[in-house]
């Protein structure tokens, strides 16, 4: 199972300049993919486009080789195949319920109780919700919230998971419950698509890299080497200032450090 | 509110079918209403005091302390019923202050007691309520009472969206604090005007972005979702059997 | 979208006048002139007082749970059930037209939800919160607001423990249908004619104020004063309101010109989708 995009352009109605000129890229089954750029380079426009949520101006992307089709039933057909998480967890419930916002995904889909109902406590298990499922939504912890995201896209049984900088405001234990799942997800044969601007997550994961640059595909390829070159067109400044940082402290700072009362 | 809320989900009756409390409340508001007399609003409170703290296994002190709030408030809201006020002497003991004459009769003692007796008795019902049922459980009743799907949608979007709002206007707050936007009145308004404002725009953006996220999640417009299963008293499942 | 006074709200405390006896002394030992400002100040505190009880604490601006007689929680609901048939439709229709619509009006409640929760300086000095009726009015116009309002209330009932379920159609018809269609006549009516910013803050401000005159007459209608009948009793427990409420309704005013100034700079696309006049 392939999810591609051949030429794809895209420009937002009030813009002049376009989010998505000629993108042309090929997602396989199984892969771990980092998507990197600096904001406003078109990862999360890229997603909008993976699910149908945006039409592409020009090009086609397509599921199985076959053009996808922007009616009703063609939609949820790319949908249930192509899930998408955004950045912001607390922006996706729309329910006070867990439990009855992981089952949205899959009633619109057209399952029946009985099946939305496995299908809910299917994906709340990948992601360690089984006991929370009960709980507000709003008295869940950050992570809590991305779980309960992630869930509700995946009770929908995607193929395809493209992830908007889900990991970004999880402190390390929490990304590490993250990257457990998306490693189930990937042994079963699921793509995962994680847009991010941590590199040195993004290495140590994924297999393979796609930077977007100012709407184009600037690199695609194993990771480590798209890494690289993209490493290379960082600001000189902060290569700088980590370095001397590195090197020595200065006097002030660690001065300040043990002055610090207890 | 967070109070209220947090022993909603965490009580001995969380999980018990909505329909029982709403049905406990509403047959403790019926008798409330219809029978005139302090002693009904008296043994309503009792027992729904009773049912907060016995059946829910609510944390006595706070039921307590939230009804006698109520209580004392009351008492000076019935003073308003129990004392008549008039341009001229009346018939009852009168007290004249100025243009006014003050008087108190047995008929305006009687409405002042049951008017007290009645409403702290609704409000034990509705305290016994809101404590024992989350927004969500009743939300899921009114669903199967077959409210339109509409109304039920809007309910769940707002009981959603008034914490995850709270919360930025409790941000919004704290940055005009540190800012010390509240130190006088001109700044206080201003500041307040300026969140008004900020949140306005912020809730307008979350519903455009939670539109995003829920058409990738399939959804075309009404917002379907499973019921919960809930708990029946266990005398009835007995029955059942 | 309630206002309530902390602190009294410059009403002064019962307990700076002593007990009824001394009050009554006080009127014997000052002259007459004095004696009868000191009167209607007394008179202010007991019933100011008294009406402020009479809705909820701690927040005490919603008609309490169970202090309607069953009769006018009938009539006052079905005051409210046309009004809730007129918006319900309109919101069907705005929904049928643009399925966001849904969520946007979603976030539109827990806004008036939250925005109650406001802390507005008083001219008096003290602090309160606005009621937002007016803003609402204006944004989504007054049937909307009936039905968002009654939810938003309703919900108030159930996590606040303000108000209640047989008094929502009265508190729905003071604060979530007077208020909201005084605010959209002037807002309609004066638009054009006067500046802006001078709409804004009458229909704001006499929202507001209407409010809480609706909610002395709910109360002096049930309660009719035995003597002096409902005019005595609306006097009663509206005397408060000429005192505590003119100053917040002010308040609400000048805060809402604020707001909807800010609106106008930093939001003038999402007024324009929401369809206020001039955006």
């Amino acid at each position: 199972m392939t999810l591609g995009f051949s030429d794809v352009h895209f420009s937002y109605p009030a813009l002049s300049v376009p989010a998505l000129t000629g993108a042309t890229l090929r997602f396989a089954a199984g892969e771990a993919v980092a998507l990197v750029g600096r904001n406003g380079s078109g990862k999360s426009t890229l997603m909008l486009l993976a699910n149908g949520i945006l039409r592409p101006g020009q090009g086609a992307v397509t599921l199985d080789g076959q053009a996808v089709r922007y009616d009703r039933r063609g939609l949820l057909d790319l949908r249930s195949q192509v899930g998408v998480v955004f950045q912001n967890p607390e922006e996706q419930l729309f329910s006070a319920s867990v439990y009855q916002d992981l089952s949205l995904g899959p009633l619109n889909l057209g399952f029946s109780s009985v099946e939305a109902r496995e299908r809910v406590l299917h994906a709340a298990g990948r992601c360690d919700l089984l006991n929370l499922l009960d709980r507000p939504t709003h008295a869940l912890s950050g992570g809590e919230k991305a779980r309960a995201a992630l869930a509700g896209v995946l009770a929908m049984g995607p193929r395809f998971l493209f992830a908007d900088e889900l990991t970004n405001s999880l402190d390390p234990w929490m990304r590490a419950n993250v990257l457990e799942i998306f490693a189930d997800l990937l042994a079963d044969g699921c793509t995962v698509v994680l847009a991010t601007h941590d590199h040195a997550l993004a290495a140590s994961w994924a297999q393979r890299a796609v930077w977007l640059d100012a709407g184009r595909v600037r690199a695609d390829g194993p990771a480590d080497v798209v890494l690289t070159a993209l490493r290379q067109q960082l600001p000189p400044a902060f290569s700088h200032r980590r370095q001397t940082a590195d090197a020595r402290p200065p006097a002030a700072v660690s001065a300040g450090l043990n002055e610090v009362p207890l | 509110m967070q109070h209220i809320d947090r022993f909603a989900y965490a009580n001995r009756l969380t999980r018990l079918h909505p329909a029982y409390k709403v049905g406990c409340s509403a047959l403790a508001l019926v008798l409330c209403l219809g029978v005139p007399h302090p002693a009904a609003g008296l043994s309503v409170l009792a027992a729904m005091l009773m049912l907060a703290i016995a059946w829910a296994g609510l944390p006595s002190a706070f039921v307590l302390k939230l009804a006698l709030g109520e209580a004392s408030f009351l008492a000076l809201g019935v003073l308003g019923v129990a004392v008549s006020v008039s341009t001229s002497a009346s018939a009852m003991p009168n007290v004249r202050m100025g243009p006014l004459w003050f008087s108190v009769s047995p008929d305006t003692l009687w409405t002042a007691s049951v008017l007290f007796a009645r409403a702290l008795g609704g409000a034990a019902a509705m305290n016994f309520l809101a404590l024992t049922t989350p927004v969500v459980a009743i939300v899921d009743l009114l669903r199967a009472l077959r409210v339109p799907a509409l109304l039920i949608d809007l309910m769940t979007l707002i009981y959603r969206f008034t914490f995850t709002l709270f919360d930025s206007f409790g941000r919004m707050t704290l940055a005009h604090e540190v800012r010390l936007g509240f130190r006088d009145g001109r700044r206080s308004l201003r500041s307040a005007a300026d969140i008004g404002a900020n949140l306005f725009v912020e809730a307008f953006r979350r519903s455009r972005r939670l539109d995003l996220a829920l058409q990738g999640r399939g959804w075309d417009g009404a917002l379907r979702v499973l019921p919960h299963a809930y708990d029946h008293p266990r005398w009835l499942n007995r029955g059942a059997r | 979208m309630l206002p309530t006074t902390v602190n009294g709200a410059g009403l002064p405390d019962a307990s700076d006048h002593g007990t009824p006896a001394a009050r009554v002394g006080v009127h014997f030992a000052v002259s007459r002139v004095r004696g009868r400002a000191i009167a209607w100040a007394l008179a202010a505190t007991v019933f100011g007082l008294g009406s402020r009880a009479a809705f909820a604490a701690p927040e005490p601006m919603h008609i309490m749970e169970g202090f309607l007689p069953p009769l006018w929680v009938a009539l006052w609901f079905a005051v409210a059930i046309p009004f809730w048939v007129i918006g319900f439709v309109q919101i069907r229709r705005l929904v049928a037209d643009r399925p966001e619509a849904r969520l946007l009006l979603g976030l539109a409640g827990a806004y008036a939800f939250v925005l109650s929760a406001l802390k507005m300086p008083s001219v008096t000095g003290s602090c309160s919160h606005p009621t937002g009726t007016g803003l609402g009015a204006i944004l989504f116009g007054p049937f909307v607001m009936s039905v968002l309002g009654a939810i938003v209330l309703l919900f108030q009932a159930l996590l606040l423990a303000h108000g209640g379920l047989t008094t929502l159609g009265a508190n729905t018809v003071s604060m979530a249908i007077v208020g909201p269609l005084v605010a959209w006549a002037i807002w309609r009516g004066l638009r054009g004619r006067l500046p802006e910013d001078w709409v804004v803050f009458l229909a704001a401000a006499l929202a507001d104020l209407l409010t809480y005159v609706t909610t002395s007459a709910q109360l002096a209608l049930a309660y009719p004063d035995p003597v002096g009948g409902f005019t005595a009793s609306f006097i009663k427990f509206g005397t408060i309101f000429a005192v505590t409420q003119i100053p917040l309704a002010l308040s609400e005013g000048l805060l809402t010109v604020l707001i909807f100034r800010g609106l106008r700079s930093n939001a003038a696309a999402e007024l324009k989708t929401l369809g206020v006049q001039g955006a």
